[in-house]
């Protein structure tokens, strides 16, 4: 949703990049090529560096007819959608692997009744609980009981609930910003790295961190 | 007539009677947790276990969602009933609740604790906001946070400040355990439309924290607690990531204020574990106990609320941006006026270097002549709630609560329209 009126601030702006929607896909468009001459260049990831060689340098000649034209039109304007999506399926399951509180994420079951032991205040005498009736009581006890999870709710939800929950509500990260500049640092060590792991491109930063990244990260190394 | 304010913080409750000061404020564990031996215990009965390790939390909020109102009975029960709190609460017995829901809740459940709160517990009357709704309401306090203050900046900022009034313009960025909302509120109303969220929060910090120290030293993958402790009492915002970096790198240079050293917990004569501080070190030596060294991973970390491509997530945008992309959504004119008056709330807000980091950063990417001005609290968890409690005694709080007989009168959905988002 990027306009015109964002570009309030002239001094931060980038001349040599025009506004346009066409010049902004292309150089997305270049990015599997140059991921895979220059390691460096790009942020990648295992993924989608695997996907990306199909998409990027390989040029097959196609029997006539068998042209898939909204496939190369992909190609050309950069929404190839192997590229995108697997950059953006790659990142929430590392987000996901991330974002847990028990990381075996085991999930204890309650039991069907549980009480637990502390000491309470006596009632007060004046206490009335009062009395719901009819469908407003069903209602109530089964939110009381429920043990649905959130994903069950986000499935009975309706497409407009959903896209604002889902989508409107974030900020879609700029690829070429030109306001807040992308780190890229040694998955190893945590220091500044110019350069990626040639396998399966995580970052590292020196032959020793490489070193340590084949014997322990690595996702390609003994695969290849 | 009393009125209950409850922050319902997906990691914290803070609950207390809305008159009294903040120093009866408590605190509770919003979560149920299971011990390595497979007990139950309820919310702050974690602190009377000696073993933290391979303890697991059960939160009746899912991802910013209420999501169990079996489990959330419980610990509200506690919260009202039990004397290790200290509150005792009869609901039924004419009370007002304030109650803050995360923005954006689904409706469905939003009305759930509606139904929840007047039919089961009996509360007389509701109010229920994000909790950062209260934040401009706090006006008089916000004003003596912010930095830089008011009497440096010069004139233009300087507005007189009258009790029971409110900041016209407000940018409320509330940093807690699920994610991160940017807030944005004109004349004490929030702008939904402008209203962002980023899905970094404590829980994730934690689990890039509990990452890198597994990788480089201990394998920590089942000590929920200890990372908590270890996150809570060593990480903060650098100011300059790479110069950061630099200092850590350099051989023999002063990097004393970079590096800590925490002792692990033996069980024995420590359970929690404890940072060892120069004093500490020169009273006595911890001899059979581990010593975690840390480095960098104390700003690390918090470094993904800047960066999340810095541990490998590449879809969503870091702080800076997401606040540009809310402020984008207000009136040009309004812009300048929102950034003077960003006040930081939330557990994550408690890191140290937080507040002057995003300064400087806004200050780079947002025009010149415009003042930027931030205010953190000096406790963020509970200023949220401190805000709710001055917003209690206004005018705009009496007109704009629901009560019970409202609810039946009109239902559910009535009231869910009136406490809702809308865009
Ligand atoms: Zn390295
Ligand atoms: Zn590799």
């Amino acid at each position: 949703m990027h306009s015109i009126e964002e570009i309030y601030n002239i001094q931060y702006y980038d001349r040599d990049s025009y506004f346009t929607s066409s010049i902004n896909v292309k150089s997305r468009a270049k990015r599997p090529n140059s991921a895979l001459l220059d390691p460096g260049s790009a942020a990648t990831n295992a993924t989608a560096n695997n996907k990306s060689s199909t998409s990027g340098n390989h040029r097959k000649r196609l029997a006539t007819g068998a042209y898939n034209l909204s496939a190369i039109e992909n190609q050309i304007h950069g929404t190839a959608p192997t590229e995108e999506t697997a950059e953006v399926k790659s990142s929430m399951k590392r987000f996901q692997e991330l974002d847990r509180e028990n990381y075996n994420d085991v999930r204890f079951d309650l039991p069907k009744t549980i009480h637990f032991q502390y000491n309470k205040y006596p009632p007060s005498k004046s206490r009335v609980k009062p009395k719901v009736k009819g469908n407003a009581y069903t209602h109530l006890r089964k939110v009381l009981n429920s043990r649905r999870t959130l994903a069950n709710h986000m499935d009975e939800l309706d497409d407009g609930t959903k896209s604002v929950l889902l989508s409107y509500i974030h900020t879609k990260p700029s690829r070429d910003s030109v306001l807040v500049v992308k780190k890229k640092l040694c998955s190893i060590c945590g220091d500044n790295s110019p350069s990626s792991c040639v396998h399966c491109g995580l970052r590292v930063c020196s032959v020793k961190c490489s070193n340590v990244h084949k014997e322990t990260r690595c996702a390609n190394y003994y695969a290849v | 007539m009393s009125t209950i304010i409850i922050d319902n913080g997906s990691y914290e409750i803070k609950i207390g009677h809305a008159s009294n000061g903040v120093e009866s404020v408590k605190t509770l564990q919003n979560s149920i947790i299971r011990t390595k031996d497979k007990r139950l215990l309820i919310s702050n009965q974690l602190s009377t276990i000696n073993d933290i390790s391979g303890v697991q939390f059960k939160r009746p909020i899912e991802r910013g969602q209420l999501v169990s109102w079996e489990v959330e009975k419980m610990i509200w029960d506690y919260a009202f009933e039990s004397t290790d709190v200290g509150l005792n609460i009869d609901t039924f017995h004419d009370k007002d609740l304030i109650l803050s829901e995360a923005p954006f809740t689904i409706p469905q459940m939003s009305m759930n604790s509606d139904q929840v709160v007047f039919e089961e517990y009996g509360f007389n009357s509701l109010y229920k906001s994000p909790v950062g709704g209260f934040v401009p309401f706090n006006q008089q306090n916000n004003e003596k946070i912010y930095i830089p203050s008011t009497e440096s900046v010069g004139e233009t900022a300087v507005t007189a400040v009258e009790t029971g009034s409110y900041s016209d313009y407000q940018l409320v960025i509330d940093s807690g355990f699920n994610a991160t909302w940017i807030i944005p509120m004109v004349k004490g109303v929030i702008y939904w439309r402008g209203v962002k969220k980023l899905d970094i929060g404590g829980r994730f910090l934690s689990g890039v924290l509990r990452e890198q120290i597994s990788f480089r030293h201990y394998n920590v993958t089942d000590e929920t607690v200890l990372i908590n402790n270890i996150k809570n009492e060593s990480c903060f915002v650098s100011l300059d990531y790479n110069e950061s970096l630099k200092k850590i790198k350099a051989k023999g240079s002063n990097k004393q204020d970079h590096v800590i050293e925490y002792v692990l917990p033996d069980f024995n004569t420590t359970t929690q574990g404890y940072v060892l501080t120069p004093e500490l070190k020169e009273k006595y030596k911890p001899q059979s106990q581990q010593i975690l060294k840390l480095y960098d991973e104390r700003f690390t970390a918090p470094e993904t609320l800047f960066h999340p491509e810095i541990v490998d997530v590449f879809n969503k945008a870091g702080i800076v941006e997401t606040i540009i992309d809310s402020i984008n959504t207000l009136p040009e004119i309004v812009r300048p006026l929102i950034v003077a008056n960003i006040v930081m709330i939330g557990g994550n807000c408690n890191m140290r270097g937080f507040e002057q980091r995003l300064l400087n950063e806004l200050k780079i990417v947002l025009p010149v002549e415009w003042e930027v001005r931030i205010g953190k609290p000096s406790n963020p968890s509970t200023y949220g709630r401190e805000c709710a409690s001055v917003f209690s005694q206004t005018e705009s709080y009496q007109k704009v609560k629901i009560t019970k007989k409202d609810y039946e009168e009109h239902g559910p959905h009535w009231v869910h329209k009136r406490f809702g988002y809308s865009l």
